[in-house]
């Protein structure tokens, strides 16, 4: 007698809701709920002549009128714009150069120099700020100190609150990205055309300039425009160092909209919106950008790749600039806060205290011991390691869902999912932080932890998403498809091949998220209440306040978990955070 | 006070919208909780105008979060919180202890008042500059220029001061314009100013308080403080929001803060100025401190309307002089 063999994939006996029929659906109607319905709100704010809430209000354009008529408004959207320029120019010309030297010269300790050029990506610019408004102050700066002990009273060269000494510390922050942005094209660029200058006759910088820049020219204008959108939303440095200048940028007028009575919200989602398209534009610029430029540094198709251009003794200058970056970004700014955690006040005396330390009156272990007491401080720390974990890991699974679902499924619904998963590169934070408070003031999650945790997963998504993305895509079906004719259900050969060869991806997402969320700022500034206050605000806090002592403190601390987390990734877990990136 | 406890207790904890420094107010909660333990204060803390606007944008939207709120000055007591039920009676055992005049009798009283004043830095001024700024007048002297900050009026007291200051019609606008044209810088509040002028980089800061720079004098920054002819006071109001989550703690946190002890505590914090009667100390132990010589009320009873009418309009004239863009 002959048995029929039931197969679970049989058609007519499958049960209508399988979890990967189940999922793309879901999946759209969280990322519409998290992603649409704030930018939704941001909208209609900026379309109400009140502030949230206000009795009275009613919808009308006076804010968008506003935002384009009034003095102020202008004046913050044309600061935003050349200070912009100014950073993109300076961390382009700084990250071109570096990422050539280290990606086409012989230049000595190039993984070292990798690591140090990218580790800036790593640490929280504010920190970096507070660094240099102690460094660059023009009377009391730590270096017009120091230049001025060396070459006489004349000599104070650095002006931090300028917009060159703005858009100065920006850059130093930008220029990991444009580095990595462009070494990416030079790495992948065919080298024979360079060869052919070589054979030519043609020396190094001919080539260089002849060849090389005019291929990489696309590849460039799209880092440029990246920096550029990317350096117009931010608001710790601009906010810190620009308000005493009189310099605010849009970001930072945002949150001051907002920050004294009476709150204008309507201006500040106004202001918002702007931003925003402004940003969209940018990021479609890039993308298109981009396409162009692979095609472009691809011509001639892969070549082998060359040998490196010899630089002779001119590797060692190479290498010096490397590492003055390293030191302007990393190594003195992190000297000046560890300087200004021990003093009980700003003096310009500090470095002749210094010499006569044993028994200068300047020097306190004070500040560490009451700033790492204090209730605030170590309920905040505990608040930002737990958010931090909690949000990266939500994060990560949810983008594996998302890319299984892109990647791996023929679903219908993949495009409206990619498409909700990229908007929110387009979004400043501070804008999706605005866009929050007006969608859920009036839901349970506001003023809590969870509307926190809801902003860092959505605004994060896209990072996630394209690491976990570039490694699925490699991945071939056939392991699964094999599972799947011996029974497995699809969820099943998800978990058990899936997952173990994408972990080097998953852990990588999983480590960068942490290192976002504990340094993340401008959307945090927006939503804290009285019991989610996150390190990263409580420093803000203190700058604001003029505890810069205590601020001192805060960000070595923040520092310092970002170094462990960083530490930990590649040495425990094995994951390469520069390479992955 | 003591009667409220085991009730207080029992809620555990009391959320406290503050903008009182981190340091300070933590010194004073730790204070509170010597006295009165299990009682956690959680605290919004917010500088300037920030926390009033977060406490009016919450209740407009029936958002019940604060039991107790600190704001300064009286104008959005009396004009908007009283008549729109945003806080509640309530009158402590220590109330007949501080002055009408710097109270709203039965809902605010007073946790410390500021007096204007400008911070210096003991270093760099001579005995003649120092004199120079013991009046409005010399504050435009041409000799400032380069060297001074001046605080916006972001905050209850610095809005205040150049609101009273703005009224005047010995000064106005016109004496704005001689300030601005020495081209201060602008901060959004009086301590980070006060630290920039401690540490050098300013010699002189205007729309401060004796507050700000006593604290940093107590650390042993070269800073000290003058009054003019007349100082601007603000009282700094403490409250029992309406709906309050915790209602009896709220109650017991505004009893000791505004009792004898809770004052001495709050002065010994961050040197505010106290007005309780009873409670004599100088804000500020230095050698350099003097009494105001007369007082003038940044806003009261009697002047809350005009104060209301007129704030945004000093604001938007401050704004337009100094080129500051909000």
């Amino acid at each position: 007698m002959q048995k029929r063999v039931q197969l679970r994939s049989d058609p007519l006996r499958a049960p209508l809701f399988t979890l990967d029929k189940l999922m793309p659906p879901l999946l759209l109607l969280l990322l519409a709920a998290g992603v649409l319905w704030p930018l939704l709100h941001i909208a209609l704010g900026a379309l109400n002549s009140g502030s949230i809430g206000q009795p009275g209000s009613t919808y009308s354009l006076e804010s968008l009128k506003w935002v384009f008529t009034d003095p102020g408004s202008l004046s913050g959207m044309r600061n935003t714009l050349r200070l912009s320029s100014l950073t993109t120019a300076l961390s382009l010309t700084m990250g071109s150069s570096l990422a050539w030297f280290i990606a086409r010269t012989d230049i000595p300790f190039r993984r070292a120099l990798q690591i140090m050029v990218v580790f800036p990506l790593f640490l929280s610019p504010f920190a970096g700020a507070i660094a240099w408004m102690q460094m660059g102050s023009a009377k009391v700066g730590y270096l017009n100190i120091a230049l001025r002990a060396l070459f006489g009273p004349n000599a104070g060269l650095v002006d931090i609150f300028t917009f060159t000494g703005l858009a100065w510390v920006m850059s130093l922050y930008f220029v990991p990205l444009a580095y990595l942005l462009v070494v990416s094209a030079l790495s992948g660029m065919d080298a024979s055309l360079e060869e052919a200058s070589h054979i030519a006759g043609g020396g190094t910088f001919t080539t260089l300039r002849r060849i090389t820049a005019p291929i990489m020219l696309p590849a460039i204008i799209a880092a440029a425009i990246m920096v550029f959108v990317l350096s117009a939303e931010m608001f710790s440095i601009p906010g810190l160092l620009g308000g005493p200048s009189g310099i605010n940028t849009m970001s930072y007028q945002i949150y001051l909209s907002v920050s004294y009575s009476p709150a204008k919200w309507q201006n500040a989602a106004a202001i918002s919106l702007v931003l925003l398209s402004f940003m969209a534009v940018g990021i479609y610029v890039y993308q298109r950008l981009t396409r162009l430029s692979y095609r472009f540094v691809t011509v001639g198709g892969r070549g082998t790749r060359s040998n490196l251009v010899r630089l002779g003794p001119l590797r060692w200058l190479a290498m010096f600039v490397c590492i003055l970056y390293f030191s302007l970004a990393v190594v003195l700014p992190y000297a000046a806060i560890a300087l200004g955690s021990v003093v009980r006040y700003a003096s310009p005396d500090v470095f002749k205290e210094l010499a006569h330390f044993s028994t200068s009156r300047l020097f306190t272990g004070d500040v560490w011991l009451l700033t790492l007491r204090s209730v605030a401080f170590r309920e905040s720390l505990w608040r930002t390691i737990w958010v931090s974990l909690f949000a990266s890991v939500l994060t990560t699974m949810l983008a594996l869902a998302i890319s299984f679902v892109l990647v791996k499924t023929r679903s219908r619904l993949r495009t409206a999912i990619d498409f909700l998963t990229s908007l929110p590169i387009a979004i400043p934070s501070i804008v999706f932080g605005v866009g929050l408070i007006w969608a859920f003031i009036r839901s349970p999650i506001y003023g809590t932890i969870w509307i926190l945790i809801l902003g860092y997963v959505v605004h994060h998504i896209p990072i996630s998403l394209r690491m976990i993305n570039a490694n699925l895509i490699q991945l071939s079906s056939e392991l699964e498809e094999a599972a799947r004719v011996g029974g497995a259900a699809p969820w099943r050969a998800a978990w058990d091949i899936l997952l173990p060869l994408a972990r080097p991806a998953i852990l990588s997402s999983w480590i960068l998220l942490f290192i976002q969320v504990v340094r993340e700022l401008s959307m945090s500034i927006m939503l804290v209440g009285s019991r989610t206050t996150t390190l990263s605000v409580l420093l803000w806090d203190h700058m604001e306040g003029g505890n810069y002592a205590s601020a001192n403190v805060i960000s070595l601390v923040l520092s310092g978990i970002i170094l462990v987390v960083f530490l930990i990734a590649s040495k425990l877990f094995k994951v390469e955070m520069v390479r992955k990136l | 006070m003591d009667s409220l406890y085991p009730a207080a207790k029992a809620e555990g904890a009391l959320t406290w919208y503050s903008l009182m420094g981190q340091a300070e107010g933590e010194k004073v909660i730790q204070a509170f909780n010597k006295r009165f333990p299990g009682i956690k204060v959680n605290v919004v803390r917010k500088g300037g105008q920030a926390i009033l606007q977060q406490f009016q944008q919450e209740k407009q939207n029936g958002i019940n979060n604060a039991d107790v709120v600190l704001i300064g000055g009286m104008a959005p007591i009396l004009s908007e919180f009283i008549p729109k039920e945003y806080i509640i009676k309530y009158t402590p055992a220590d109330a007949s202890a501080f002055g009408d005049d710097l109270s709203v009798p039965a809902y605010a009283y007073p946790m410390w008042v500021s007096a204007s004043s400008v911070c210096y830095n003991t270093k760099n001024l001579t005995q003649d500059d120092i004199n120079m700024l013991k009046t409005y007048a010399g504050w435009t002297d041409p000799r400032w220029k380069g060297r001074i900050a001046i605080a916006a009026p972001t905050g209850g007291s610095t809005a205040r001061n150049v609101l009273i200051l703005w009224q005047r019609p010995e000064f106005g606008e016109t004496w704005l314009k001689k300030i601005a044209d020495l081209q201060p810088s602008l901060f959004l509040q009086t301590v980070p100013m006060a630290e920039r002028v401690a540490a050098g980089e300013f010699d002189v800061g205007l729309n401060c308080s004796d507050t700000s720079a006593g604290r940093l004098w107590i650390s042993g920054a070269p800073i000290g403080s003058v009054h003019q002819e007349f100082s601007i006071v603000t009282p700094f109001l403490l409250m029992v929001a309406n709906k309050a989550p915790h209602p009896t703690a709220a109650k017991l946190w505004m009893e000791w803060i505004l009792s004898e002890e809770g004052q001495v505590q709050v002065m010994q914090a961050g040197r505010g100025v106290s007005v309780h009667n009873r409670v004599k100390t100088p804000p500020v132990d230095a050698t350099w401190f003097e009494w105001p010589k007369e007082f003038v009320s940044g806003d009261n009873a009697k002047t809350y309307k005009q104060v209301d009418a007129d704030l945004p309009k000093a604001i938007d004239a401050f704004s337009r002089i100094f080129n500051w863009s909000r």
